[in-house]
């Protein structure tokens, strides 16, 4: 059990990471229409 | 004491006259100049250019340059972030050091990839030779060039007329990164090595005390790490106590050369816009508007540790070298002030003496360089943040005297205040709001021994400390007020995010405010026009610089270190 929630914790990292920079991707294109 | 006085002085004047000369030869590779080192540096760069297959002749829009950044940063996370969560099984770890905990590993990570450096674990025990050098160096090279590629894209947007490419972005990471940071931490290197800083790949050395005790003593590949720290204005240290450490800051000869790293790289930026907008006066109005807060908050700084800390003084110690608790014995109360300040201005963030520690209105002042994050600031990012205060100056100078804002002959318009005004209120809502939350979260943690009850020493110093880890984060600093409980999910999280954002907007905002800029036809300068090279400007920026740092910082000023100052009395 403590493995499992070791990975889950470890993937909802990877997904934070990523989730932010997809933000920003989209901040990209609230400046393009600002 | 007066020794140090003149050697604060000899360093301060050293980069400034050091800064021209950087600056010209920067000029000169970002316009693709000759410069001395071509023969030797200029065969890297298109070995590197032609192994990535990128065409320096293809261009790119504000749009492609910003996105490009991104994707860049996104494959850059990735990798470290799996390096050192599999560290374990890596070659180049002597010591056997594990793998990075998940939540500890998103900090570190998103900390390095946006030249934060932020540390919540120690180098010598939780990182292994391979993560040193794959992970913190590498970063610490591409992430200051990153930085200085948005610079000159968002510069040669400010030069451009009906421009709609700012450059390749690939491009100019590369040429930051050959052409500018290897061979400056090649010879930053070379001269720490010779003052004693170890760069080996043998591990901890062993020693045996006088009491017969077995002692580890760490080392590794530290003077490769310790050269980029400084001048990339990362300040990633090797060693978790970073440049107070013996090792990565040995001498005060050493001391002389990482604090003159620091700043050179950012002050020469300013020089480098001189060139490439052919504007030399509004590079010295720009360069002498910073100078003129750096050198206060220098004096300042200077003048609250040589005079020792009230507490200490209560207690009856003698403090005739000044407040010497948490500083080394080898840099001195003046020196150390001297560094907290220019680690902070920049967005370096290394210290040579626990913040921490710092008299409460002597802690001020790195938490005002945080928070103003553009007094040379970081390499690249400083100067982009500059630039949105000379936009806002330029728009109430214009209101003052009832004219069409104008910079450069390109009238600044509602888009351009708009993204000004995204770039600038990011930072303070992401402070302020961080610590609030902080506070709430500590305030209502009943149970003493509970992770969230991380402040050691509560009232206004622990409030400073929350703020001081939210203020570091935002700006990109990386430095620690310590005294925090900070390795814990909710400061490795919540920091981390903080760092993420904290990077891009105040990057891509001003890009498309350059591009903006860069595509409007320049008009003829007449005599009604607002000249931003001129003193009367220089004065404008400065009061805009101090009273919107007022505005946004004042309240949390007030409730942490002045609070504790008046405390103290």
């Amino acid at each position: 059990l403590r493995t499992e929630a070791a990975l889950m914790l470890t993937f909802g990292m990877v997904v934070l990471a990523l989730a932010t920079f997809a933000a920003m991707f989209g901040f990209v294109i609230l400046c393009e229409r600002v | 004491v007066s020794t140090d006085y003149a050697a604060i002085v000899i360093t301060i004047l050293f980069t400034v006259a050091t800064s021209t000369l950087l600056g010209g030869y920067m000029y000169r590779v970002f316009t693709g100049g000759r410069t001395w080192l071509d023969p030797i540096l200029g065969p890297i760069e298109r070995l590197v250019l032609r192994l990535t297959d990128v065409d320096p002749a293809d261009q790119q829009d504000w749009k492609r340059y910003s996105i490009s950044l991104l994707v860049s940063n996104v494959f850059m996370w990735l990798a470290t972030w799996t390096i050192v969560t599999l560290q374990q099984y890596l070659p180049l770890n002597p010591d056997g050091i594990g793998n990075m905990e998940s939540t500890l590993a998103f900090n570190t990570i998103s900390s390095f990839v946006t030249n934060t450096n932020l540390q919540h674990y120690s180098g010598e025990t939780g990182l292994s030779y391979f993560s040193q050098m794959f992970t913190i160096t590498f970063l610490q090279f591409v992430t200051a060039a990153t930085g200085v590629a948005a610079a000159v894209a968002t510069i040669r947007g400010l030069a451009g007329n009906r421009l709609t490419y700012l450059g390749n972005f690939y491009v100019d990471m590369t040429r930051a990164t050959v052409r500018l940071f290897l061979p400056l931490a090649v010879l930053v290197a070379v001269l720490i090595m010779w003052q004693g800083t170890p760069q080996t790949f043998q591990g901890a050395a062993t020693a045996t005390t006088l009491e017969g005790k077995e002692q580890k003593i760490a080392r590794g590949v530290t003077a490769g790490v310790v050269s980029i720290k400084q001048l990339g204005t990362n300040g990633g240290g090797y060693f978790g106590p970073n440049s107070t450490h013996p090792y990565e800051n040995p001498t005060p000869l050493s001391n002389f050369i990482e604090t003159w790293s620091i700043t050179i790289i950012p002050m020469s930026m300013v020089v480098m816009l001189g060139y490439m907008v052919r504007r030399r006066k509004l590079a010295v109005v720009i360069y002498a508007t910073m100078l003129a807060i750096y050198l206060p908050m220098v004096v300042f700084g200077v003048a609250q540790e040589v005079s020792g800390h009230p507490a200490i003084t209560a207690m009856g110690v003698d403090q005739s070298t000044g407040a010497m608790e948490g500083k080394e014995v080898r840099f001195g109360a003046a020196l150390s002030a001297l560094w907290a300040v220019t680690t902070t201005v920049t967005s370096n963030g290394s210290v040579n003496a626990m913040h921490d520690s710092l008299t409460p209105l002597g802690g001020l002042m790195p938490l005002v360089g945080m928070w103003l994050n553009n007094i040379f600031g970081g390499v690249g990012v400083g100067f982009i943040n500059m630039l949105i205060f000379v936009i806002v100056a330029v728009f109430v100078a214009g209101m003052m005297i009832g004219r069409t804002p104008e910079f450069l002959g390109k009238k600044v318009e509602a888009r351009e205040m708009k993204l000004a005004s995204l770039a600038l209120l990011w930072h303070p809502l992401a402070i302020l709001v961080g610590t609030a939350v902080s506070c709430y979260i500590w305030a209502t943690t009943a149970d003493p021994n509970s992770a969230l009850a991380w402040l050691k020493n509560p009232g206004p110093h622990g409030f400073s400390e929350m703020l001081y880890e939210f203020s570091s984060a935002t700006a990109n600093n990386g430095s620690g007020f310590e005294g925090l409980g900070d390795n814990t999910s909710f400061w490795n999280i919540s920091t981390g995010a903080v760092m993420l954002l904290s990077r891009y907007i105040p990057i891509i905002a001003p890009l498309a405010l350059a591009a903006s800029l860069a595509a409007k036809p320049a008009a003829p300068e007449t005599a009604g026009s607002l000249r931003v090279d001129s003193a009367t400007f220089g004065v404008t920026l400065w009061a805009v610089v101090v009273i919107l740092g007022l505005l946004m910082f004042m309240p949390v000023a007030v409730l942490g270190p002045i609070a504790e100052h008046l405390a103290l009395r």
